[in-house]
């Protein structure tokens, strides 16, 4: 497959299994691929510097406060004053009240900001998001949606959902994966009856004027 | 009203400096047979307890575990040779053997993994070859060597016996094996919380991963002549789930986990002399144990 971004909020779309997080595992430099892939400029392993990254599971077992969470991989990586960036990235996603707080203590909305916190501080030109409204209820997924609109305008967002209901502002090109590369480009394009049906059955889409809202058919009617 | 995590944590740090003075003190001043054999507890405890936070977060209490076998068949291996070229125990070639022998069996884990057995089962499978070696040796031992090399204190450790010149040799031991978690310990702990991410700002995971076994079979190696074979599996563990228990901050767990265990060896030095058929490793377990009941519940 072969996509670029430039200060884009891309959304990647599949099924379960479809390759998203392996996709992001391999820009990552985590995975080994053939093919390049540049970042920033940098197409080999330094591209990761240039990465921010949230994954698709948070661990909350492990003995962290949000503050060490969101500072330590900064100061790992040594990003210029990473007590500052760390501080801002907290500012940003509304959790620095929260910072001594440990993770366990926190909602899957706030462990998911925690996370975006997390790849904020590190201060690269492409932010991952793997799946970051699974697990969140409905008014954690206003909060987090609001605040990816907010990240979205300083730097390239990849972010993978399987979920295709989103609002119409949110991404500005959809790149749409089962096992390859279906469909890229703005959601109005790649977000249509013709190319869903490659790869899902019963599933239909319609733009209305809040957004995309996906819908599934009760497949029992089906032969 | 209860003290806060952050006091807590201060007021261990803190009895940890004062319980260890009071035990060097009294020590020094009433039981002076017994200072080299508490400075040289203390100090193992010291820096296999560095190690413990790092074993209970990265899941590794099983492999953390099973150098309690690895250092009792790695000693029992280490005795015969030393017996041979140094005549007792007290030699610093002990300790040499030890730690090779350690390195080797710990490697057998990998070897096992590559015949197509899980970890854990690779881990039990070494584990239980272990044992039969250790049969083996006990007997060798008991017939060839008898008169050099006592099995029981290699479990028990030697405690009573050491002199300076046994922690003169332990401290670079030592002190090798506590370089890994004062340069890495909270790389290696970030690690616990999320491997991918800590791999993606440069954190090379899988080499932490093989220092943190160099440095267990050294820590473990260097304290067995004191300690006994049974005692580093037991600090390996138990500081580490003490200090998870009195604070949720990943940055305090190594100081944490030194200071329960510095704080229990002085507690097991004071048990030992007012209860001489206490041995002081056992003791030590015993605080410890005591230490983890009484720690708070975590509340989240």
């Amino acid at each position: 497959m072969s996509f670029s971004a430039s200060r884009e909020f891309v959304l990647v779309a599949g099924p379960n299994g479809a390759g998203k997080t392996t996709l992001f595992l391999a820009i990552l430099g985590l995975l080994p691929h053939s093919g390049e892939v540049c970042v920033g400029g940098l197409c080999g392993g330094d591209r990761a510097a240039r990465i921010g990254y949230v994954p698709q599971q948070i661990k909350t077992e492990i003995n962290a406060t949000v503050w060490e969470y969101v500072y330590l991989p900064a100061k790992f990586r040594k990003i210029r004053d990473a007590r500052k960036a760390a501080e801002e990235a907290l500012k940003t996603v509304d959790l620095y009240a929260l910072r001594d707080k440990p993770l366990a203590a926190l909602s899957g909305g706030q462990l998911q900001r925690a996370a975006i916190a997390r790849a904020l501080a590190l201060d690269g030109d492409l932010l991952l998001l793997d799946e970051p409204l699974a697990n969140v209820d409905p008014q954690g997924r206003v909060e987090l949606l609001s605040l990816l609109r907010e990240i979205k305008r300083e730097r390239t967002v990849l972010m993978t959902t399987h979920e295709l209901t989103m609002p119409s502002d949110l991404a500005d090109k959809v790149l749409f994966l089962n096992k390859r590369l279906i469909a890229y480009g703005p959601p109005d394009e790649v977000l249509r009856e013709e190319v869903l049906s490659r790869v899902y059955r019963y599933v239909r889409i319609a733009k209305t004027p809040v957004g995309y809202v996906c819908v599934t058919e009760d497949y029992g009617h089906h032969p | 009203m209860s003290a806060s995590p952050r006091t807590t944590v201060t007021i261990l740090e803190a009895a940890a400096g004062a319980s260890l003075a009071a035990a060097f003190l009294h020590a020094h001043l009433y039981t002076p047979l017994l200072f080299w054999p508490l400075a040289s507890l203390a100090m193992s405890a010291a820096v296999v307890a560095a190690l413990s936070p790092l074993a209970v977060s990265r899941r590794m209490t099983f492999l953390a575990h099973s150098q309690g076998h690895t250092v009792l068949t790695a000693a029992l291996a280490a005795a015969v040779p030393t017996a041979i070229f140094a005549g007792s125990l007290a030699s610093p070639l002990f300790y040499l053997f030890t730690f090779v022998f350690m390195i080797l069996l710990n490697l057998l884990v990998p070897v096992a993994e590559m015949l197509g057995l899980r970890r854990d089962v690779a881990t039990g499978v070494v584990m239980s070859l272990q044992y039969v070696i250790i049969l083996a040796l006990l007997y060798v031992i008991r017939h060839f060597y008898a008169a050099a090399v006592d099995p029981l204190l290699l479990i028990t450790g030697e405690y009573v016996l050491i002199t300076w010149r046994d922690v003169s040799t332990q401290i670079p031991l030592l002190l090798l094996a506590a370089l890994f978690p004062a340069a890495y310990g909270i790389k290696y702990l970030y690690a616990s919380v999320d491997e991918n991410f800590a791999r993606a700002v440069g954190v090379r995971v899988s080499t932490l991963d093989r220092l943190f076994i160099v440095s267990m079979s050294l820590a473990a190696a260097a304290s067995v002549y004191a300690a006994g074979s049974l005692m580093p599996a037991i600090l390996l563990v138990l500081p580490g789930a003490i200090a998870a228990r009195y604070s949720h901050r990943l940055t305090e767990q190594i100081p944490l986990s030194v200071s329960v265990a510095a704080i229990s060896t002085a507690v097991s030095h004071f048990l030992y002399t007012a209860l001489p058929w206490l041995w002081p490793s056992a003791a030590l377990g015993l605080v410890l144990l005591a230490f983890l009941l009484a720690a708070p519940r975590r509340r989240e």
